[in-house]
């Protein structure tokens, strides 16, 4: 039973990793319908920024909390930036071009921004200090560890503060309306262009709050971390149905279950293996996702 | 008699590179300033903006296992002199496309020009040839080979 729990809180940190990241996709694709490739990217650089701010502050004698917080607040400063670049320079001048383009156009950034930080930094592993503490209630539980918890915490309480944001907010109500049908909030007054930007604002906060947390968990970074997150976040979000909110956390959850166990029960090596699998089983059941609304289209 | 908008741009008018939907404080300064200078304010801007997004990656360097910290001060000097004449080019670029066919003067006043700017380089140039060899040799006098 030991075991099996600690496959369990494993996975569901894994999965609210996934989740966090998902849910930038997932948010993206409600609003303007492209798959933002370069978001694994925007996680990495997230993770580089605090790597590079918590080294820097620990050699002026900071640690602790106080490290994680002010390393953390770079990053999400920093990735936000990056979002809102990356929107205003490769897909807003695509936005009336096929929709293919501006997924080229994201491919493209994704390699570049991979490049950029190979050159810029190193293609070597990096280890990341650990910058969550072991609390001192937990030294005697063996199932999960605290900076797990702490993913898991900061994770619920993310998704909590998006859906009070997105339910309650005007800017939240404007992302809605322009995810229902942009042209009509468009003709009501909507300022479409700054909604988008926010949208990629709120995405890459949290996508460097993910790169921030599982990067001091595991202990190390390279460049091409967001890659492989990016891709399975990716999944996540198909899985739970791209463009719902709740689909995107269900889809990440599953996804980061699937992964443990199958690790703990069968092999690491089958890791991929079984979550893909499990992707093509429940898409050919319900090719919307778990969460997902299919909808019919006139023609 | 046609409705005009007072924001709608006019027939041309459309040289103006940076379109209508700017906020009225913003479009104040850009008549206010000729506009060769409101793009060099924003191309600066764009660079500045650049040297911030690109600080923590291509300025700082650490080594979390020798606890060292390289600081790449020239490369941030090279982002923002980049990103400057990429946004001036892209400007330049979009304020060609948007004039379009009246970018383009006819063939003649074109060759006309061109002789013109060429007669110009060509009264300028034969002066600098006359006092360009003094002028470099003050700078590196010829000495004599040692016997």
């Amino acid at each position: 039973m030991e075991y099996f729990l600690e496959l369990f809180f494993g996975g569901l940190t894994r999965g609210s990793i996934y989740a966090l990241l998902a849910l930038g996709y997932t948010m993206v694709y409600g609003i303007i319908q492209l798959i933002n490739f370069a978001h694994g990217e925007i996680y990495m650089i997230g993770a580089f920024t605090a790597l590079i701010a918590a080294s820097a502050l620990s050699m002026l004698g900071l640690d602790g909390w106080s490290l994680l917080a002010i390393a953390g607040l770079a990053a999400v400063i920093y990735s936000a930036a990056y979002g809102f670049t990356l929107e205003k320079i490769a897909y807003k001048p695509l936005r009336k071009a096929p929709r293919l383009s501006p997924l080229i156009s994201a491919i493209g950034m994704s390699i570049f921004l991979q490049n950029y930080v190979l050159l810029a930094q190193t293609s070597d592993f990096l280890s990341f200090p650990a910058l969550i503490d072991e609390f001192p209630f937990m030294e005697d539980v063996t199932i999960i560890r605290s900076s797990e918890l702490v993913i898991i915490s900061v994770t619920a309480l993310s998704t909590a503060l998006l859906t009070i944001f997105i339910k309650f907010t005007g800017i939240g109500k404007a992302m809605r309306a322009v995810a229902q049908d942009r042209i009509m909030a468009m003709l009501l007054g909507v300022k479409v262009d700054r909604v988008i930007s926010v949208t990629f604002i709120i995405g890459s906060a949290l996508a460097a709050v993910g790169g921030v947390l599982i990067s001091s968990h595991v202990g190390q970074i390279n460049f091409y971390i967001g890659f492989i997150a990016g891709i399975k976040a990716f999944t996540a979000a198909v899985l739970g149905g791209i463009g719902s909110l709740p689909g995107a956390v269900l889809g990440g959850l599953v996804l980061g279950w699937t992964e443990s166990f199958a690790t703990g029960y069968v092999s690491s090596d089958y890791e991929d293996v079984f979550a893909f699998g499990l992707l093509v089983f429940i898409l050919i059941f319900k090719p919307s996702g778990i969460l997902g609304r299919s909808s019919a289209e006139k023609v | 008699m046609p409705i005009k908008h007072e924001n709608a741009p006019s027939i041309g008018k459309t040289a103006s590179c940076d379109g209508y939907s700017l906020p009225a404080s913003r479009r104040n300064l850009r008549d206010r300033l000729p506009k060769t200078g409101f793009n060099t304010l924003k191309s600066l801007g764009i660079a500045l903006w650049f040297m911030f997004l690109t600080f923590p990656i291509m300025v700082i360097k650490v080594s979390p296992l020798e606890k060292t910290i390289e600081w790449r001060w020239s490369r941030l000097v090279y982002v923002g002199a980049g990103a400057f004449s990429l946004s001036m080019l892209w400007r330049f670029l979009i304020y060609r496309k948007e004039a379009g066919t009246s970018f383009r003067k006819p063939l003649q006043e074109r060759l006309s020009l061109f002789f013109q700017r060429k007669k110009a380089a060509r009264l300028l140039h034969w002066p600098r040839l006359l006092f360009s060899p003094p002028y470099s040799l003050s700078f590196f006098p010829p000495t004599r080979p040692p016997s």
